[in-house]
């Protein structure tokens, strides 16, 4: 199993410097769709391959394969497929972005080996660094193009910095707050435990601009501004990283802290991720209803399901299992949407909802995913979204938070209303004048087809095999089933 | 005791001047007397890995670098990081004091550690301020470098360090980070100059 994972992280560097060669940099498509496939079946394989309940340490204990790391790689590398089977579709299909291919192919496979290290790591501040250089693989892919908007990717560099910033802060505090214990300590999850059991202001403030930090890098509010614009401005493959993968693994890299922290301050933590996570509800549901661009309103409409999951997350125990499959369909289904998004925004050349109508009838593949991907996102059954929404509001229940059950179920209706009365007129909806359109090739839908099957098949039935996979990643989390 | 103050006002002083290079050379110092006592203190290899960080890494390629940067973006050299009024120095103020009554909160009796404390938050927060303040690229890169410095400061003055492994990570994103810094404000530059036009703030303001 480790040597699988080890090539999983391997594959896209080999990739990338194969791309340095003049075959390579010819058949950069080839090389960024076979590393994919590579990345994928590797992280496959290592799911299926060894136990789920017993967590294997390897190379010196700084990286850690466990239920829930093996499960979010083999979410990742397939939206990373997604993503490399997308590209292939537009650049046949618009030759004039073949130029950039070169320069997107060595900026993402590095960003998937970085993506796929952080799940992995269980050192914490390691982790860090590789959500770092996920940062430093992205913001150049968000302007890689000639016509990109160079703005946007600097003012997502500023706030990643600044959060990362924070994130870092937060470790040398509670690097303070362990100073003294016996021995040396390292900040791995499962050494970390006795050191840190000290009660201490320092521990205290680290874990509260840790937590504000990796917030920041989730877009939750405060510090939000730069999701929706970056999810806007960005190429609709660079978005689906950031919203799929890159969430994924920040999310990920706040729950190693967590594993390690909430029992030691269950109060601090539930306050900080609640907090967070309602006020983003809030702050997202009031743009939502107010979008008039519809990549737009999905970028809200992310940052809604990541307060989502910081509520589920602020809970705990009782919400774990909702948070894993949550998180775990949501990357799904932001790959199906944006990747759709795009195919959209290629044929009509424009992002405005009130331009579009019809889809279902003029873009009968890219129509039809772009539907179920708004049903998933709006929770409806049988998407795995809606049992994890369902189980993260049980949650809140079972940890007697009656009034924020209520706001829940209110910002979730009007997020529910805003968001159809916007996107279902654009697939169901009647142009004013019938255009010709030109038809829809079967092969635009095929970037979105494994993560729709994936999603289908977790939400549909959970076969027992899956369904233990989800346990197992919940109580690696310290969560209930 | 000593350090903490040093290491703030090589920071803070700058910052009347209204020069970018003054500022970029400010946070190399400052970072350059850390590498010099990680030095005198270096008993085994990650003190010295450390101070050859601080030092090397920090202290000279940063500034040299982004200072290459701004000269060859035709940066005009007058950059106010805070804006010169009294509002702003007011506030700055404020939030020096505040770091100071945080940091005897929650330092108590240990002295040493409530300057450190005192100067670390103090940095943080000034970078802050300077971030949300600045409309100015470089500013803003100045802003996140006074940031990094603050946390830096403190993590060097801690006693807890972190193994070489992870140094070294940290070593390569930062300066990844730095060159990614420098290829955005470049590019920043060029699309808000056209060729041939007079120097700019590096927001595409005529000075």
């Amino acid at each position: 199993m480790i040597e699988l994972l080890v090539a999983a992280f391997a594959a896209p560097l080999v990739g990338v410097a194969v791309t340095f060669t003049p075959k390579g940099r010819e058949h950069a498509l080839w090389v960024l769709l076979a590393a994919a496939l590579a990345t994928t079946g590797a992280t496959i394989g290592a799911l299926a391959a060894g136990p789920l309940d017993a967590p294997v340490a390897f190379l010196d204990r700084y990286f850690v394969a466990d239920a829930l790391s093996r499960l979010l790689a083999v979410t990742i590398s397939v939206v990373f497929l997604g993503v490399a089977l997308y590209t292939r579709h537009r650049v046949l299909t618009a030759p004039e972005l073949r130029p950039y291919l070169v320069a997107f192919t060595r900026l993402s496979l590095p960003f998937l080996s970085a993506s796929l290290a952080a799940l992995l790591g269980q050192h914490l501040v390691l982790t860090w660094v590789f959500v770092e250089a996920t940062t430093l693989t992205a913001a150049p892919l968000i302007c890689h193009r000639a016509d990109g908007d160079t703005a946007v990717a600097w003012r997502y560099l500023m706030f990643s910095t600044v959060g990362l910033g924070l994130v870092f802060l937060g470790f040398v505090c509670l690097g303070i707050a362990i100073e003294g214990a016996p021995g040396e300590t390292r900040f791995l999850v499962d050494e970390l435990g006795a050191a840190a059991a000290r009660p201490s202001v320092w521990r205290r403030i680290g874990l509260a601009l840790v937590i504000l930090g990796y917030g920041t890098k989730l877009g939750l509010a405060p510090m939000y501004a730069w999701l929706p614009e970056t999810y806007d401005a960005a190429p609709p493959s660079v978005t689906t990283l950031l919203a799929a993968i890159q969430t994924s693994v920040v999310f990920l890299a706040l729950m190693r802290v967590l594993q390690v922290y909430r029992p030691l301050e269950p109060e601090l933590t539930s306050y900080e991720l609640v907090g967070l996570g309602m006020a983003s509800m809030v702050l997202s549901t009031v743009h939502l209803v107010a979008a008039t661009n519809y990549k737009r309103l999905l970028a809200y409409a992310a940052m809604n399901h990541n307060a989502v999951v910081a509520v589920g997350l602020g809970i705990g125990k009782a919400a774990i299992f909702g948070v894993v499959l949550y998180l775990t369909t949501n990357a799904l289904v932001k790959a199906i949407l944006f990747l759709a998004c795009g195919n959209i925004k290629a044929r009509y050349k424009t992002k405005s909802v009130a331009e579009l109508r019809g889809l279902v009838d003029h873009m009968p593949y890219s129509g039809a995913l772009f539907m179920l991907g708004t049903f998933a996102l709006l929770g409806f059954a049988p998407f795995g979204s809606f049992l994890g929404e369902v189980l993260i509001m049980g949650g809140l229940m079972e940890a007697n938070h009656a009034v924020m059950f209520i706001a829940f179920a209110v910002l979730f209706t009007v997020v529910f209303i805003a968001t159809g009365r916007s996107l279902f007129p654009m697939i169901w909806g009647e142009l004013p004048s019938k255009v010709d359109w030109r038809g829809e090739s079967a092969g635009s839908i095929l970037p979105t087809l494994v993560p729709l099957s994936l999603l289908l098949l977790i939400g549909v039935s959970i076969p027992s095999s899956i369904d233990t996979i989800f346990e197992h990643a919940a109580l690696a989390m310290g969560g209930a089933r | 005791m000593i350090l903490a103050l040093v290491f703030f006002f090589i920071f803070a002083i700058p910052i009347f001047f209204a020069s970018w290079r003054l500022m970029l050379a400010s946070l190399g110092v400052q970072t350059l007397v850390l590498a010099l006592v990680t030095l005198q203190h270096a008993h085994d290899l990650r003190h010295a890995f450390a101070a050859f960080e601080l030092g090397v890494v920090r202290g000279v390629f940063v500034p040299t670098y982004l200072a290459h940067v701004a000269r060859s973006s035709r940066t005009a050299s007058q950059l106010e990081v805070l804006p010169g009024n009294l509002l702003h120095w007011t506030l700055a103020f404020a939030l020096v004091v505040g770091s100071a009554t945080f940091a005897a909160e929650v330092s108590l009796a240990d002295v040493p550690r409530a300057f450190d404390v005192a100067a670390s938050a103090s940095e943080v927060l000034i970078g802050f301020f300077i971030l949300s303040t600045q409309k100015q690229p470089l500013g803003q890169a100045i802003g996140a470098l006074s940031l990094e410095n603050g946390v830096v400061f403190l993590e060097t003055r801690g006693a807890h360090h972190l193994e070489i492994p992870v140094q070294v990570g940290i070593a390569v994103v930062f300066v990844l980070l730095v060159l990614q810094l420098g290829w955005f404000l470049r590019r920043l530059a060029a699309e808000a100059t056209p060729p041939g036009a007079p120097a700019t703030n590096g927001a595409g303001e005529v000075l």
